[in-house]
């Protein structure tokens, strides 16, 4: 295992962003081809004979352009099964900065309409029916977010990952397969959810496979990345699974089909106006 | 021999009087403490189970087990008909119980939804009894769209800084995943008893509950209100028996569980269980005390009458007459005093009956407050109970018999010649 262990680390967020912000977070944005970051990718590797391992602020600088945008506009199905039910939620979404992101509801028809606004002041969430918004209580942010194994605290941590983890890379082989490994564990102050998140990248372009999340020893989730499709300038996963460890029949799966970065997004649409507009709209 | 022992008793009366009292007090107060004691446990049992939970619940068996959102069944109104039918059944209501949230962009709180049909709940529980402000639910929902009626615990709506006609946004963890959200308008404030109620408690209809939750059809819980609380077990076999016939009629059966409010609340019927037991001690000390008194003042007498003994030996009577006679007085003595605090614990408890204790007595001041479901603030009515009276009175009439042996066994042995003489 090599790398800066004393670093901020910027992968652990990058793989809860890639899992979190997907639907609610800064955005996801794929930015300039990698070799803008000044990083050395190899092309072909060898598993029994790899390179010496990257800089692990190279693959950190790397990681924050790929998930870089100032802001994003996408639409994406959100597919829920759990052992009670099994669902699919449209959904839009608009992201600013790393503070401000707007999600609605578009359907099934009786959820239409409902909302999630992050911004500065704090979680809200928007019920159509009573055309009101409601603060989401410190309380309840370890509860899932419209029922799926997305948790209202994953909406609203994941920029304090920034100062709490310490990374290291190292090789992996899996299925003969050489995969990039960034092993984040937090530093000593850090209050954090997870005591270490395993990243996972393909060995030849780092990008994103499979992220792990444990409690103490115990692997407790999993967020899997597929479908990656090149977008014109950029390639980005469209798919991304998460897994929760105890219950092997229960998942949630997010699926891009429209993804737009650097997209107008207007700031007033993060305010309780803004979001009424947004979530009226389409009804 | 009893007329010998009243005589007796009335040479002097001043003596007879207060020895007659003290026991007199001891069977009011008893006589008053079982009032007391019975008005608890049944204002107990009725907070405990005349909002939440009834006398008589029927649930899924996964519920009892564990309460979750997934273990309902039918709302079927063929089985509400069954039930209002048994015999001892004063009120059936059918209901669902969600998780959510209610708030406005100020501050929100976690709230426990029950959705009721107004009517029958009126019938079952004491809900509607229990709005202090505003109104119950109108039998039906309110017209569509516009927001839903709901009856706020008086805490809850504090804690909201909500009052009657205000609006409130609802959120619901719905049973098909979603977000279930409505708007509410608040027209009552219910104080229940329950602090769980109060605190959190959001009433609404069933159908707008039932639709926020997606749990359209379905109940948690049939909440069943016997007419007699003494004949609850007896009501439960019924519904039991009426509810498993439904239930093997349905394509699958569910096993549907039939419990009385003792089974529900384990815990309440221990802890009466308990009171009942702890009761004795009460007992005991008074009965200490007034035996105490009883066998000083009988002894005292007899010592007093030492030459009177001596007397009634020499001229022939018998030992054991006289030792009867002695515990005779005793007994008398404690029966007048039984009756006299017979009839004012009596007449106190009828009165209190009649009228209900305020609880406020016992609180030091104007405070809200419930120790085990019973609100200080509340008047609770003594139950009548012929036993209630009649128990310390025999108790305290076999404890003056026990009392009296002390200076009857002291005439028995008392030598007659001695006695006359004045030597001990």
């Amino acid at each position: 295992m090599a790398g800066s262990p004393n670093h901020r680390m910027r992968i652990a967020r990058v793989a809860l962003a890639a899992a979190v912000v997907t639907i609610a977070g800064s955005g996801v944005a794929i930015a300039d081809e990698p070799e803008g970051s000044g990083a050395v990718v190899p092309t072909e590797i060898d598993p029994n004979n790899p390179p010496p391992l990257p800089d692990v602020d190279a693959v950190m600088d790397w990681f924050d352009d790929l998930y870089r945008a100032d802001s994003s506009h996408s639409e994406l199905s959100m597919h829920i099964v759990t052992e009670n039910w099994e669902r699919t939620l449209e959904l839009e979404q608009w992201t600013r900065g790393e503070d401000e992101a707007l999600i609605v509801i578009r359907a099934p028809a009786r959820e239409a309409g409902t909302a999630t606004l992050r911004n500065d002041d704090g979680l809200w969430n928007y019920a159509p029916r009573a055309d009101s918004l409601m603060r989401v209580p410190s309380g309840l942010m370890g509860d899932g977010w419209m029922g799926s194994h997305f948790t209202n605290d994953d909406l609203m941590r994941e920029t304090e990952y920034d100062d709490d983890y310490t990374t290291t890379l190292a090789w992996d082989v899996v299925d003969g397969e050489l995969q990039l490994v960034a092993t984040s564990i937090p530093t000593e102050r850090a209050a954090v959810v997870y005591t270490q998140v395993v990243f996972r990248m393909r060995a030849s372009d780092w990008m994103p496979l499979r992220a792990e999340y444990y409690d103490g020893d115990e692997l407790v989730r999993t967020m899997t990345f597929s479908d990656l499709r090149d977008l014109g300038d950029r390639t980005v996963p469209m798919r991304m699974t998460l897994q929760p460890m105890d219950a092997p029949d229960e998942r949630t799966e997010i699926t891009y089909e429209s993804l737009e970065f650097d997209a107008r997004v207007d700031r007033s649409l993060f305010t309780h106006s803004g979001l009424r507009r947004a979530a009226q709209r389409g009804r | 021999m009893w007329r010998l022992a009243l005589r007796n008793l009335t040479r002097n009366r001043w003596r007879t009087l207060l020895t007659a009292g003290g026991v007199a007090v001891a069977v009011f107060l008893l006589t008053w403490t079982n009032g007391l004691m019975g008005a608890m446990e049944a204002a107990m049992v009725r907070g405990a189970t005349s909002v939440e939970t009834g006398q008589v619940q029927v649930h899924h068996p996964d519920w009892v087990e564990r309460p979750g959102l997934y273990d309902h069944f039918e709302r079927s109104d063929d089985l509400l008909a069954r039930l209002d039918a048994v015999d001892g059944v004063a009120g059936v209501s059918a209901r669902i119980h969600v998780y959510g949230l209610v708030g406005n962009e100020d501050t929100s709180q976690v709230a426990s939804i029950t959705g009721v049909d107004p009517a029958r709940e009126a019938e079952a529980t004491l809900a509607a009894e229990s709005v202090i402000e505003g109104r119950w639910l109108s039998d039906t929902p309110a017209d569509l769209p516009g927001p839903r009626e709901a009856v706020l615990g008086v805490r809850l709506a504090e804690l909201l800084d909500a009052e009657v006609g205000d609006s409130l946004v609802l959120f619901v963890n719905a049973a098909d995943g979603s977000l279930g959200n409505d708007a509410l308008t608040i027209v009552g404030l219910a104080r229940t008893g329950s602090a769980a109620v109060d605190r959190a408690g959001v009433y609404m209809h069933y159908d707008d509950a039932a639709w926020a939750s997606a749990l359209e059809g379905r109940a948690h819980d049939l909440t069943i209100a016997v007419a007699d609380l003494a004949q609850v077990d007896v009501v439960a076999d019924r519904v039991a028996a009426a509810v498993a016939e439904w239930d093997a009629a349905q394509d699958e059966p569910l096993g549907l569980v039939v419990r009385s409010w003792d089974e529900i609340l384990p815990e309440l019927a221990q802890m009466l269980d308990m009171s009942r037991g702890s009761i004795w001690l009460t007992y005991l000390i008074i009965f200490a005390i007034a035996a105490l008194g009883l066998i000083n003042t009988q002894r005292m007498g007899a010592l007093e009458r030492r030459r009177e003994f001596g007397v009634l030996l020499s001229i022939g009577m018998r030992p054991w007459r006289l030792g009867s006679l002695v515990l005779a007085e005793t007994v008398v003595v404690a029966g007048l005093g039984a009756i006299l605090g017979g009839i004012a614990g009596g007449g106190a408890n009828l009165w209190y009956a009649r009228n209900g204790f305020d609880m406020a007595a016992f609180a030091s001041s104007d405070v809200d407050f419930s120790v085990m479901g019973i609100a200080f603030t509340e008047t609770i009515a003594f139950p009548w109970a012929w036993d209630d009276v009649l128990v310390p009175m025999l108790a305290v009439l076999a404890m003056a018999a026990l009392c009296g042996l002390v200076p009857a066994r002291y005439a028995v042995r008392l030598n007659a010649v001695s006695a006359v003489a004045g030597r001990s």
